[in-house]
């Protein structure tokens, strides 16, 4: 499918209406595509809506423990090595059941990133770091959303899973505005008292509901619309995920899913992300946290990586199998790897000079494996890859044209991916 | 020989044995002639201490400028090869000429070192499913001794390294074992902080040790797990050591020792060491004066050795400064030196100039000691 190349990505805003609209399935969705892209654009999507599962390993999974293995080499650690399901490619021991699902990723070994600190570096990679122009960009997830526009879902475009808190992450969306935050569900759990009280009845919760739209309307006369837009959004989120608790049910998954994902945190918080998929949401981030393996690196890797082995294979095997991963932009990543040198605590430190990440399904190739580096691993021989260039490349998967495709910030055209990159063809299907 | 009450005097430095790349762990020969390091580049490196070589004799100038006596330097023997990824542990025969190495691929290969240059006697290329995690002997050196990640433990001849046991029901990633000095028992501790006696007649269980304190979970890292399995010379004390994690990721924890009474399992003693950034208790060996030497390595630029006698609330001597990231220490057969390794080098994230091919890793000087006693 190709994007009307005359599509500006400011029409695409996502308005309270638009996503009511959207929400209720309304007309087809003819509120919810309405002035967003061309019918038959729209006609598309209703069949085929692209979604997007990022995997957020947060402090710097290792390249060496996991895509990029080096056995045998002055920094290649502990570990073996072992065959993946595509011949000549291998990873290493502790990504078995990947492994196996190798025929369905693309595999890129040469990342080299400009950050090297946690605060700074999540965003930046995580806004694809984009040229200063002032302003602050949307994450991924907000960019999705926006450029995709919403599906019929009813649901909220852009959750968030994650351990500990939940919430409304605004903050994500920069410029785009808090409307395309997203929704967080702290440890897989739905929003603190989701739950409709007892003693609210339908006519009592109609009724609220209308006077609060009703202030909602006065308080917008007078007050910026995007800030009163995003209160009503949430409201409206609310109402919507009210009627879905069904999706936090853990009871009603099988047994045996729960044994394949696992039952710790990231196994159980990628099978509710399968569910979500499954359910319409376009954006889905899972975090898991700990990564950052200063210390004790090859017996945290032990544990890390095996963990996300087992729920990561099984979600890819799923969405394959489902034909779900013709649609589902599949990202595993950090915000950099991990240096090959070790240090004295056994652990690796940061290293965005030589990386990898794991990418899967909608518009990407399978099968692949993209860059190199040296031998023992130090830095990348092949050409280098920085963030924009994967944004660039995701957007292209996604169906849209990075390099025509441009934001309108209040009249203020902004390239929605770094200009000096460009998308990386080898892995564009 | 000193009795049990004797506490040395601080140890003397002797000399610096620099490596070339990290070692995972060292050993002397039963003669005290040779030393053995377990590398991390897949080798095991020799030094030959029985010839010190001084260095050449200084300048008068020099001389002033340079108070420090001059160190002696021991000459480096050409390394064995045959293991893959890290050697993770060595350990020597006690009575005859040979050495036995184990590796993180899970390869266990017996080395004769009656000959100049040690040759393979025996070679078990898939002893374990990857990481051997420990190797020990029994105080007669016919059976040994070896746990890994793949849950098993299991006994070999050190004749022909034939499979003599396996015991199973340990738990998960087994990382240490010990064989208690009467050769009836074998001790195993996990991941998950438990530690297991096993009945080598019989391949039961026999009881349980509470180290559970080693272990914590951090989000979804497994941190810990029983470092350290170690008895006095008489096995009237087991020693549990590793840490009392903090969190995981950086990896912070606090060294910590637990003693126990061999004959009811009681614990006689939880002994904390240091430091939160001062990581895991790597290894304890047991001097025949009655007193533990240990180390300890946490985050980069921290660790120490220690000397601790049961019982006592704290180590009666800690090196004075702090060690770097201590992983091993070895006891010479006379009882009069000990070796510690420690980490140089440089740790951090900073643009490396690798395209030029400059991308130093890092090393683990060989510390020897003398104990005055």
């Amino acid at each position: 499918m190709t994007p009307n190349p005359l599509c500006k990505p400011w029409e695409h805003r996502l308005s309270r209406r638009q996503w009511l609209g959207s929400a209720a399935g309304a007309a087809a969705g003819a509120f919810g595509l309405g002035d967003i892209t061309t019918p038959a654009f729209a006609a598309d999507l209703k069949k085929k809506y692209k979604q997007v599962l990022f995997v957020w390993l947060d402090g710097g999974i290792s390249q060496l423990e996991s895509w990029d293995p080096k056995p045998n080499t002055e920094f290649g650690g502990p570990f073996r090595t072992i065959p993946t399901s595509i011949p000549g490619v291998h990873f290493s021991e502790l990504l078995p059941h990947t492994a196996k699902q190798m025929q369905h990723l693309a595999v890129v070994r040469s990342l080299c990133t400009q950050d090297d600190a946690h605060s700074s570096g999540i965003e930046r990679i995580q806004r694809g770091d984009p040229k200063n122009r002032g302003v602050v960009y949307p994450y991924f997830s907000a960019a999705v959303t926006k450029l995709l526009g919403p599906n019929d879902s009813g649901l909220p475009p852009s959750v968030w899973i994650k351990p500990m808190s939940g919430g409304f992450i605004y903050k994500d969306a920069g410029f785009l505005g808090p409307q395309y935050g997203s929704l967080a569900f702290g440890d897989g759990k739905p929003p603190e008292n989701l739950l409709r009280h007892s003693s609210v009845s339908d006519q009592d919760l109609l009724e609220r509901s209308q006077l609060r739209t009703l202030a909602d309307k006065r308080y917008s006369q007078t007050h910026r619309a995007g800030s009163t837009e995003a209160n009503s959004f949430v409201y409206d989120m609310g109402l919507e995920l009210m009627k879905r608790q069904d999706l936090f049910d853990a009871s009603k998954f099988s047994p045996r899913d729960v044994e394949r994902y696992g039952t710790h945190d990231l196994g159980r918080h990628l099978l509710l992300a399968r569910r979500m998929l499954e359910a319409g949401v376009t954006f889905v981030k899972v975090n898991s946290y700990g990564w950052d393996s200063h210390g004790d690196n090859f017996n945290g890797s032990l544990s890390l990586v095996r963990k996300f082995d087992q729920p990561f294979a099984a979600i890819i095997e799923d969405l394959a199998a489902s034909g779900m991963l013709d649609n589902v932009l599949v990202i595993a990543m950090s915000e950099f790897g991990r240096t090959p040198r070790v240090n004295g605590h056994l652990g690796r430190d940061h290293w965005p000079e030589a990386w990898s990440l794991v990418m899967a399904g909608c518009g990407v190739k399978r099968g692949i494996v993209v860059g190199s580096t040296n031998d023992n691993g130090t830095y990348v021989n092949s050409e280098p890859y920085d963030i924009g260039h994967m944004f660039h490349t995701w957007f292209n998967a996604l169906g849209i044209n990075s390099q025509k495709t441009e934001y309108n910030n209040g009249g203020q055209p902004l390239p929605i991916a770094h200009e000096g990159c460009h998308p990386v063809k080898e892995l564009l299907a | 020989m000193p009795n049990e009450t004797t506490k040395p005097q601080p140890p003397k430095p002797v000399t610096i044995i620099k490596t070339e790349r990290q070692i995972s762990s060292i050993r002397f020969s039963p003669d005290g002639k040779l030393l053995f390091a377990a590398g991390r580049d897949g080798k095991i490196h020799r030094w030959d201490l029985s010839q010190p070589q001084m260095p050449v004799e200084e300048s008068a100038d020099a001389k002033k400028k340079n108070s420090k006596p001059s160190e002696p330097v021991f000459p480096e023997l050409p390394s064995l090869s045959g293991h893959d990824g890290w050697v993770s542990q060595i350990a020597l025969h006690p009575k005859s000429p040979l050495l036995v190495s184990a590796d993180t691929w899970g390869r266990l290969i017996g080395w004769s070192t009656a000959e100049e240059t040690p040759k393979p006697l025996w070679n078990v290329p898939a002893a374990h499913d990857g990481w051997i995690r420990q190797i020990a002997l029994s105080a007669d050196g016919e059976r040994l001794a070896t746990c890994g990640l793949d849950q098993a433990i299991r006994l070999w001849s050190t004749a022909d390294g034939k499979k003599l046991q396996e015991i199973v029901g340990q738990g998960e990633d087994v990382f240490s074992l010990a064989f208690h000095p009467d050769g009836k028992s074998l001790v195993a501790g996990d991941l998950k902080g438990i530690v297991k006696q096993w009945d080598l007649a019989d391949g039961k269980a026999v009881r349980e040790f509470d180290a559970k304190i080693l272990y914590m979970l951090s989000f979804i890292q497994d941190v810990g797990g029983v470092r350290v399995l170690a008895f006095d010379i008489a096995g009237k004390t087991l020693a549990v050591a590793g840490a009392k994690p903090a969190s995981g990721g950086f990896v912070e924890a606090l060294p910590l020792v637990k003693f126990f009474n061999w004959s009811d399992g009681a614990e006689i003693q939880t002994l904390n060491i240091g430091e939160k950034t001062e990581g895991f208790v790597h290894e304890l060996t047991f001097h025949p004066d009655g007193y533990w030497i240990g180390v300890c390595s946490g985050q980069p630029g921290r660790g120490r050795f220690f000397f601790h006698r049961t019982g006592e609330p704290q180590p009666f001597f800690t090196a004075d400064k702090q060690m770097p990231n201590c992983h091993s220490v070895a006891l010479h057969p006379s009882g009069e030196r000990f070796a510690v390794i420690s980490n140089a080098g440089t740790s951090g994230q900073q643009k490396s100039k690798a395209r030029e091919g400059i991308y130093p890793g890092n090393s683990s000087p060989i510390h020897l000691f003398e104990l005055l006693r």
